[in-house]
């Protein structure tokens, strides 16, 4: 999986659709309040787009993330899903309830706007866990089983 | 051979007994049922108004269910650490 992989007409496919799969998840996440979509579908989306280029690219590949920085990149998700509920706690006041989003944002119409940083918080988790799972089985087993 | 037998006869009787259960399943779309009675009935009428989103799925997966949502999100990370725990460690040859 490190190898760079196939031809030239590869390489090219890859390049023009890569765009289009990160557009596509942008659309998913964002659009998950009106239609299907949602954190969950718009993560594996983005995982897609890293996976692919991934593949055929091999170490050519223009965005490789070390799998430490992946672990971050995950917990920064899951920290931003608590964080949005400590805040909603504190800027409450006496009536401050955990991941009470009109607290931050206001009620009704604006009240949509904390489910999406929410669901930002899940994209971003889903999204580095898949590369995790991807980098880790990319590692060589020359590399696994390398002498002390 | 006789250990799969052995083994044989719990699995079957769980089997059986998660299948008679389902005999106590109200039926499919049934109005009346518990399930769809109480709390369903609020979401469809209030979701879009108190969530603010017009797709109620979402209205109730990051909204009211939001805790849910928060603690699969913290089992996927975890997922991923168990990962990293299995796959990511240099091993010896011995």
């Amino acid at each position: 999986m490190n190898k760079p992989f196939g031809t030239h007409i590869l390489e090219i496919g890859v390049n023009v659709m890569v765009p289009f799969i990160v557009l596509f998840g942008c659309y998913v996440v964002t659009h998950g309040h009106y239609g299907p979509g949602g954190g969950f579908q718009g993560g594996a989306i983005f995982a897609v787009a890293y996976m692919t280029l991934r593949l055929v690219k091999g170490r050519l590949s223009p965005l490789i993330i070390p799998i430490p920085m992946l672990l971050v990149i995950a917990g920064a998700g899951v920290g931003i899903f608590y964080l949005v509920g400590i805040v909603a706690t504190f800027l409450g006041g006496l009536q401050g309830q955990f991941l009470d989003y009109a607290l931050i944002f206001g009620k009704n119409e604006k009240r949509a706007l904390g489910s999406l940083l929410v669901e930002v918080g899940v994209t971003i988790t889903v999204a580095s866990v898949l590369s995790l799972i991807y980098e880790l089985l990319a590692i060589s087993t020359k590399e696994r089983f390398a002498e002390k | 051979m006789r250990r799969t037998i052995f083994l044989l006869f719990p699995v079957l009787t769980i089997f059986y007994t998660l299948v008679f259960i389902t005999s106590y399943f109200p039926p499919f779309g049934q109005v009346k049922s518990v399930a769809s009675s109480r709390v369903s009935t609020y979401y469809i009428e209030n979701a879009a108004r108190e969530t603010g989103s017009p797709n109620i799925v979402t209205g109730i997966l990051a909204d009211y269910r939001s805790f849910d949502t928060l603690m699969e999100t913290t089992v996927i990370f975890i997922a991923g650490l168990g990962c990293v725990l299995i796959l990511g460690l240099k091993r010896n040859h011995e």
